[in-house]
Parts: structure tokens; C-alpha cells; sequence
């Protein structure tokens, strides 16, 4: 079950529009626009574009190594990322988008704290989550399979032995 | 005392012992209906095949010197704790002619003889048109002899029973024309009114000489001694009577049976009409010696009579044509000839038995066609193989000789040589062997020699072991006897006997049925059947209550319970079983483990469930594997979950961001 959708996209990764490659393949190219947003607002809008690119660096590191089904990581550690980068570059924008307070933004350790740190708490919840998640599945599966051999036992007990086939 | 169909009393401690015969004692009867000279009762002491199917013929006898036949019926019998069957006669008064005797001769003597002059009237008349009414009824006594004939006060004198025994069973050689007395007397079978007539002259000359002619002799001595002088010339000797007695004796004792006296020629005689006196038809002779072993034969039945001792040495005289060229020459008969290559290649046609037996027996039966069928130390006429079967079943005897004698088709062939006089008293009995060839080679239950035997001898009780001194004649008799003897433990169900006497006297039991019974590898087909077959008759012929049969049978149901599946249903039907065998209702035990809809229904539920636990046992090793792969678990869920709650969190924050920005 869980080997099928990791084993489509290996096979045949050009095929983006592919039954269950179609998600990642749409949340890749939403970030290609996301991109190409950011690309002509580099001409723009230079400095928020320069703080952006080194807000984002987490965030591209992690999509260039990210295999995880559907890109969990990426938005995981992306989106609160994007929320840190957000809230430096509005400040930039208050302050009339000028050069010489996005380096002074960008000279600010806090700054990077805040723009870096979002993916820090991604980081964690993709580390402190699933294991939880898997626990409880788990139990959930242990608990079913409990209740089907018990049903399987009455089974025999009506019908014999012979019942198994 | 014994109640006898409810209208007659046997009287146990009433014995007539002056009246007993070989095979049955005789008892005072009191009944509603009685008759001037008060009733009797033979009640049948063996198992032997009794003659009561020929009752009804006799019942309607009317004659001052026979003994009038009530009835038959099977009774219980305080004596022996079993059940016989009982036949009421008509009292008798007298005393027997002659004393009751052992073997071979059966008569005890000598004893007072009767004067020529007197037993005319005394004993020829009577008993003569006695005899002839007998023969015009176109029935057959086969008792006729010294000991079974009772002189009784004023010249009464009255011929005893003859249905208590299979036909001239105890019946001595001399009494028997020379082809007769070649059958052992239990296989003689059904005679002709004129063997009756010959036994008749015998009687005669019995109650002249005061003793039995011939006394002390072997039967076969008694039957070469016939061949070669005449019956009339072996039995009487040298005793001369009046020109009247010896034309009776001589009409009677004819050896040739289309020449012999019949009913008719009696009259004449009595009416006081001479007819030319017949003379003793002696066989031919040979115009020369024909030597076999140590003797020499000029008599061709004489010779054959003979072959029997030595079938190795006959077969060898036939094989290298001494014996056809000795007929050849010696008689000059072109149609004895012709018989002895018919008998020759007929033996070539038959396949089982050793072919010296078969030939000498081929040739005896070509040659002697009168004679019995004479076949590896047997000798019978077809009407008598079935109740000989029977003897040799009780006695427990190899019965490998009967079933060749009936595979080989010799009655068929017996019945082809017969001259025409002869056929229409055997044929019913030949058809029977004939249908037999089928019947005695298929080895299944309810066929074979023991079928043969029910179809042959229809008085025959059930000869199963168990049931045996009930006297089972009827299928609700065997029911009864079971029901009886069910207590008892240890009781076979069913076996060759109970099969055979069943398929013979019900011709609603099916093939089918007893093919289910016999079959050994599905025990559940073959319970049920059986169960089958006992409800079957329980419904058709009774009691309605057999509790004791039902609670030997209920264990039988066990393997037919276990082919429902379903546990739960299994033991509601064993309860219902349970309760259904107190109730002694077979069908009712039957129709509970033998209900098609709900075998129907317990095998498709079956089919249900098996499939539903294959999906269970599926879908369990799936989730065993789930189960296992928590890394799996946390990829596939855990990722995409902590994914979903940094996007809403990550709202959240730019929620409160753009809040304050615009505030």
C-alpha cells in the first residue's frame, strides 16, 4: 500500500499529470510560480527579493532533498518558513522597500532568527508527529486485528475447523 | 397354549405324536371353528421350505380320504420360545399303515399286511380317488407313502399331510419313478400327478408285502435295479397277485410317464374296466458290453446313472468317442447321437466349473432327459434347486456347485431335452433359473444366491441368524423381529439375507436404495440408507412404534449429523433425534438428518462462511502487516499530518501578521 505512489513517480517521473503523481507535480509547479512571482519581483522589487531568497534557503534545501509522499517536508518546513520571511519582508515594504535597510534587515541576527526559525518549528513537528501518528495507528490496527481473530475464532467454533479451507 | 390367528388354540400340552412327520409334531387344536372330527395342528419344528403356498389348492379338496386343510400361519410357541409356522388339519383317526422310519428307507417295518381281497376296498378305491381328485385339481401330493396313510375304524382310510416339507422330501426312493429318485429328496421339486400315481402303486404294494420293497437297499441300487428290470418287476419280484392287482400295479409303476396310469385309467379300472396290462418298459439294450471301471453296462441310463462316480473317467469316454461309437453301434439311435454332439458343444459354451464335470453332467442331461441334473455330486431337478439351496444354506454347505449349476444355464438346457408332457410343470421353475444367471453372478446386496433362494422358495422364512426362530416371512414380521431382538445388542442392520429377503418379497424396495446400502467407503450414504430402508417399510407395513429398533438406528444417524457444518445445528438435530427415537418413529429419525433443503442450506451457509473467514484471514494479515510498519505508518500519515498542521499554524501567524499590519 504504502509502496505503490513512491514507485509511480520513480517510474516515470516526466509524467507529472500521472494518477497519483498528479498532487506533487501540482504543488511542484505552485512553487514554480511561486518562483517566477518572486523572479519578476526580483526586477521590482530588489531588495525584498534579495532578503526573500535568504529567507527561503531552508526552504529550497529542503525541497531539493525532500522525497517524502507529496512533498510533505517542503510545505511542512515551507510554510512556516514563509511566514518568518513574510513578516521581515513586510517590515521592508513599511520602510519604502530601499536597499539599505534590507541589508540592515539582513545584518539583524533576529532577523534570521525569525525568517529561519519557522522552519525550526516545522522541523519539529515533522520530527515529534508521525511517530505519534504511527503509534496510534497501530494501536487502531492491533485493536482490529484483535476483534477479527476473535470473529474468525466464533466463525470456527459454528462452522469447524474445516471452515479455513 | 398358542393363539392361532385369533380363532384357533395349539394346545402344546396336547401332543399327537401317532400323527408327527419328519419335519413337523402334531397338537390338538380348539377353536371357534371346528369340524366333526375336531382339528389338528403340524407345527413345522425346522426352517426348512414348507409347501403352504400350495394351500389354497388343497383347502378346496373335498374327499373323505383326504385331510382337509384349514390354514397356515406363523405362531409363537410356547415350547420353544420361538415362532413356526403352524397348519390346521382336520383331526385324524387312525393309525399310520406303516410305522414312521429313519432314512434311506423312512418307513419302519415289517408290519401287518393288508389281504390282497380287502384292500381293494379298503385301501385302493378311497385312496385312489382320492388321489385322482387331486390330479384333476392339477396339484401335486408328493407324500404318498405307507407311514403318511391312516387306517382308522370302518374302513376309513385317509392320506395324511403333504405341505409341511418342500415335495417329496422324505420321500424313499422306492416311492419315486427311476429319474425321480436320482434327486436327493430335497431336490426333487414340484412333481406331476403322475409321479403321484406311481408312488400310489408303490403304497400298494407296500401294504401287500407288509414292508417297503426293496428294503435296505442304497437309492442308487434301487434306481439300477429299476433301470434294468422295470419298476414293477425290481419292486415286486417274484410276488404274484390277481390279474386285477397286477394291471393296476403295472399301469401305475409304468416307467415311461406318457404311458403311465392316470386319473382316468384309474376309474377304468375301478369302474371294472380291463385295459390291456402294460408291460415293463425296460430300457433298450446294447448289442454289445460297454465297460466302465469295473463293470459292465449293456443299459445306456444305467451307464450314465454310473458316471457320476467317476466324472474324470466318463469324461475321457467321451472326449475319445468310445461312447459314441458304443451308441453308435450298440442302439443304432441316430437322436441320441445328435443329443451327445449337442451336449459336447454346449459344455465348450460354458465357462465356469471344471469342464470333465460339465460335459459328463451335458451328456446325462442330453441322454437321460427325464433324470435330474446331475452335476458335481448334486443331483436336482430345476423346481428343487431352490428349496436344496435352502437346506444347503442352513446347513452352511459350499454353495459354489449351485451357482455353476445355475450359471452354466443347466436347467435351460435340462428343460430343452424335455419331451413335451414335461415342460408345462417346470417351466415357471426354469424361467426362474433363467432369470437367476443375472441375479446369482451380481455380487450386491440384495442379489445372488440368497435372492434365488427368497424368489425360488416363497415360504422360506428369513434365514438371517438373528431372526431366524421368528419365522420371518413378511416385511413387517422382519420389522417386528428386529424390534424384538433389537434389545438384545449386537444387531446387524442388514446383511445378504435381510437384502435378498426383502428385494424378494417388496418390489417397492429400489435398486438405488440397496446400491446406497451396499456401498462401504461413504458410511453416511450407506446410515442412511439403511435408515432409509427401515423407515420405508416402518411406513408401509408398521408397527408405529419402534423404539428399540430407533435406538440402535440413532447411532447410525451420527455420521449424517456431522454433515451439517454448523455446530449449533449439528446438536439441535441430535437433540431432535434423541426425542424423535423415544418416539420409535423411523421416518421421523430420517427425514431429520435426510432433509435435502436443510443440507441444501447448511452446505450453502457453508460455502458463505468459508468465504467470509478467507476475507477475515486476508484482511487480518493485512492489518498484522499494518500493523508491523510503523516507519511506513509515520511516512504515509505522520508526514502529510505534520505538513497539514505547519500550514494551518503558519495561517494562523500570518492571520495575526496582516491583523496587526492593518489595524
Amino acid at each position: 500500500m504504502g509502496k505503490a505512489p513512491a514507485k509511480v513517480p520513480a517510474k516515470s517521473p516526466a509524467k507529472g499529470k500521472g494518477a497519483k503523481g498528479a498532487p506533487a507535480g501540482g504543488k511542484g509547479k505552485g512553487l514554480w510560480v511561486s518562483f517566477a512571482i518572486l523572479g519578476i519581483g526580483a526586477v521590482f522589487v530588489l531588495p525584498a527579493t534579495i532578503v526573500a531568497l535568504g529567507g527561503f534557503i531552508p526552504t529550497i534545501a529542503t525541497m531539493l532533498t525532500d522525497k517524502s509522499r507529496g512533498r510533505s517536508m517542503t510545505v511542512a518546513v515551507g510554510s512556516l518558513n514563509m511566514t518568518g520571511v513574510a513578516y521581515i519582508v513586510i517590515q521592508l515594504f513599511q520602510k519604502g522597500m530601499r536597499m539599505d535597510y534590507a541589508m540592515l534587515l539582513l545584518q539583524d541576527p533576529l532577523n534570521w532568527f525569525i525568517m529561519w526559525g519557522g522552519t525550526a518549528i516545522g522541523l519539529a513537528l515533522l520530527t515529534l508527529i508521525p511517530p505519534v501518528v504511527a503509534q496510534v495507528l497501530t494501536s487502531i490496527s492491533e485493536y482490529k486485528l484483535q476483534k477479527m481473530k476473535s470473529n474468525q475464532a466464533e466463525i470456527r467454533k459454528i462452522w469447524g475447523e474445516d471452515v479455513k479451507g | 397354549m398358542a393363539i392361532f390367528n385369533e380363532r384357533y388354540t395349539i394346545d402344546e400340552m396336547q401332543p399327537l405324536p401317532d400323527f408327527d412327520t419328519g419335519t413337523a409334531k402334531a397338537y390338538a387344536v380348539h377353536g371357534k371353528i371346528s369340524s366333526s372330527s375336531g382339528l389338528m395342528a403340524y407345527v413345522v419344528t425346522g426352517h426348512m421350505p414348507t409347501r403352504v403356498d400350495a394351500l389354497a389348492g388343497f383347502h378346496g379338496l373335498s374327499h373323505s380320504s383326504l385331510s382337509l386343510v384349514h390354514e397356515a400361519h406363523v405362531i409363537d410357541w410356547p415350547l420353544t420360545g420361538h415362532r413356526h409356522m403352524a397348519i390346521i388339519y382336520d383331526m385324524i383317526k387312525g393309525a399310520r399303515l406303516a410305522p414312521l422310519g429313519d432314512a434311506p428307507d423312512f418307513i419302519h417295518g415289517p408290519f401287518p399286511a393288508i389281504k390282497e381281497t380287502v384292500l381293494t376296498e379298503e385301501l385302493i378305491k378311497p385312496l385312489g380317488q382320492a388321489i385322482c381328485q387331486i390330479a384333476k385339481m392339477g396339484l401335486f401330493h408328493g407324500s404318498i407313502r405307507a407311514d403318511n396313510v391312516f387306517m382308522g375304524d370302518g374302513n376309513a382310510v385317509k392320506l395324511g399331510e403333504c405341505l409341511t416339507a418342500p415335495s417329496a422330501y422324505r420321500q424313499p426312493a422306492q416311492y419315486e419313478t427311476p429319474q425321480r429318485a436320482l434327486a436327493s429328496d430335497i431336490a426333487r421339486g414340484m412333481g406331476t400327478s403322475g409321479d403321484d400315481f406311481y408312488a400310489f402303486g408303490v403304497l400298494i404294494l407296500t401294504a401287500l408285502m407288509g414292508d417297503i420293497p426293496l428294503r435296505g437297499l442304497t437309492p442308487e441300487a434301487i434306481v439300477q435295479l429299476k433301470i434294468e428290470r422295470g419298476s414293477y418287476s425290481a419292486l415286486a419280484g417274484e410276488r404274484r397277485f390277481s390279474q386285477a392287482t397286477i394291471e393296476l400295479l403295472r399301469g401305475l409303476l409304468t416307467d415311461d410317464p406318457a404311458l403311465r396310469w392316470n386319473h382316468e385309467d384309474f376309474e377304468h379300472w375301478v369302474a371294472g374296466r380291463r385295459l390291456t396290462p402294460r408291460q415293463s418298459t425296460i430300457a433298450k439294450k446294447a448289442s454289445r458290453l460297454l465297460k466302465f471301471g469295473n463293470q459292465d453296462f449293456v443299459q445306456l441310463r444305467q451307464l450314465l446313472t454310473a458316471m457320476s462316480s467317476d466324472t474324470k473317467l466318463a469324461a475321457s469316454m467321451i472326449a475319445n468317442q468310445e461312447l459314441a461309437r458304443w451308441i453308435s453301434h450298440g442302439f443304432s439311435d441316430e437322436k441320441a447321437i445328435k443329443n451327445l454332439d449337442q451336449a459336447i458343444a454346449t459344455t465348450r459354451q460354458q465357462r465356469l466349473g471344471s469342464e470333465e464335470e460339465r460335459l459328463v453332467s451335458n451328456v446325462q442331461l442330453a441322454l437321460d432327459p427325464l433324470a435330474p441334473i446331475r452335476y458335481r455330486g448334486i443331483s436336482v431337478y430345476p423346481s428343487g434347486l431352490p428349496a436344496l439351496l435352502a437346506q444347503m444354506m442352513l446347513s452352511e454347505a459350499q454353495l459354489t456347485t449351485i451357482a455353476e449349476i445355475i450359471i452354466n444355464r443347466f436347467p435351460a438346457l435340462w428343460l430343452e431335452y424335455q419331451p413335451d408332457s414335461k415342460i408345462g410343470n417346470s417351466i415357471v421353475a426354469v424361467q426362474l433359473c433363467e432369470k437367476a444367471v443375472d441375479v446369482v453372478q451380481n455380487k450386491s446386496l440384495g442379489f445372488g444366491l440368497e435372492r434365488y433362494m427368497y424368489d425360488g422358495n416363497p415360504s422360506l422364512p428369513c434365514l438371517n441368524p438373528q431372526i431366524r426362530d421368528r419365522y420371518v416371512q413378511t416385511p413387517k414380521q422382519l420389522l417386528e423381529a428386529m424390534e424384538r431382538r433389537a434389545p438384545l445388542g449386537g444387531l446387524q442392520l442388514i446383511d445378504r439375507h435381510i437384502a435378498a429377503f426383502l428385494m424378494a418379497k417388496d418390489k417397492n424396495i429400489s435398486l438405488l436404495l440397496m446400491q446406497n446400502i451396499d456401498q462401504v467407503r461413504d458410511m453416511t450414504r450407506r446410515n442412511i440408507g439403511i435408515l432409509n430402508l427401515y423407515a420405508n417399510l416402518q411406513e408401509r407395513f408398521g408397527p408405529d412404534n419402534l423404539k428399540n429398533l430407533a435406538a440402535v438406528l440413532l447411532p447410525l444417524t451420527e455420521e449424517a449429523v456431522k454433515r451439517f457444518h454448523n455446530r449449533p445445528r449439528q446438536e439441535r438435530v441430535r437433540k431432535e433425534l434423541k426425542a424423535a427415537a423415544a418416539t420409535g418413529r423411523l421416518s421421523v429419525l430420517l427425514n431429520l438428518v435426510d432433509d435435502t433443503d436443510t443440507v441444501v442450506l447448511d452446505a450453502q451457509e457453508f460455502v458463505a462462511a468459508k468465504m467470509l473467514y478467507k476475507e477475515m484471514e486476508n484482511e487480518a494479515e493485512r492489518l498484522g502487516e499494518y500493523a508491523k510498519n510503523k516507519k511506513m505508518l509515520a511516512e504515509q500519515a505522520g508526514q502529510p499530518l505534520a505538513a497539514v498542521i505547519s500550514v494551518g499554524i503558519s495561517f494562523f501567524i500570518m492571520l495575526i501578521i496582516l491583523l496587526r499590519l492593518f489595524r
